[in-house]
């Protein structure tokens, strides 16, 4: 598996954990109040707290998943030299034309899910559902759309 | 008749008849990654015109020896 490839893995997952807890955390103030669901203001503090919270998480995450891959390889290569280390990280850490290519054909599917749960949620809110479940709809379709941008 | 262009390459024999030239090596030849070469020598990605000619510079032959075309009936007759 190449670096790309495992960056790939630790953004799905952690997207995947940022998705439990935040539809848990939601879900548990929903039955505590149903009025909330009315409440726009409090649905967009929310999710604005939740993207801040996931980004800076997954910002540190991929930079202590560098940190540990660089150390990583040079364990398995046994190597001293910190010029042979570097040239062989950057070989491993390299974005080819191939990789360009799957990241945006990645982002492409990322857009479309997004785009998806845009036009559902605006449908929602014309069928007079309440902007709470509309507000919900869109952030979680941008998140799966980000998760699935890392399986394509 | 419409035609369907299919190309193949040769990278496996060239590597071969190269000492056995790593996909590693030649990575890093072409300045690509490993996992890129695996996915050009399988046919599973056609590389770009300046990569096969990286390629091919590699091996020291012209480009028509590492690519070959192959022209196929795409089955409407």
């Amino acid at each position: 598996m190449s670096y790309q490839e495992k960056r790939s893995l630790l953004t799905i997952i952690s997207g995947i954990v940022i998705v439990i807890v935040y539809s848990s955390y939601a879900w548990n103030q929903y039955q505590g109040d149903t009025s909330l669901l009315t409440d726009a203001t409090y649905w967009s503090r929310l999710i604005l707290t939740f993207i801040a919270i996931s980004a800076g998480i997954i910002i540190v995450l991929q930079i202590l998943f560098h940190i540990f891959y660089s150390i990583s390889i040079a364990i398995v290569e046994r190597e001293s030299n910190e010029n042979v280390i570097e040239k062989k990280i950057n070989a491993e850490f390299k974005e080819d034309e191939r990789d360009k290519i799957v990241g945006l054909k990645s982002m492409q599917v990322g857009y479309v899910v997004t785009g998806v749960g845009l036009i559902v949620s605006l449908t929602l809110l014309a069928l007079e559902y309440e902007i709470g479940i509309m507000l919900n709809v869109l952030f979680l379709s941008a998140m799966l759309g980000s998760i699935l941008e890392g399986f394509a | 008749m419409a035609k369907k262009i299919n190309v193949t390459n040769n990278i496996r024999k060239l590597r071969f008849f190269n000492d056995e030239m790593t996909q590693q090596e030649l990575a890093e030849l072409a300045g690509v990654s490993r996992q890129t070469i695996i996915a050009i020598e399988s046919g599973k990605y056609l590389p770009s015109l300046e990569l096969a000619f990286k390629i091919s510079e590699a091996f020291k032959v012209n480009i028509n020896e590492v690519f070959c075309l192959q022209p196929t009936d795409n089955g409407n007759k």
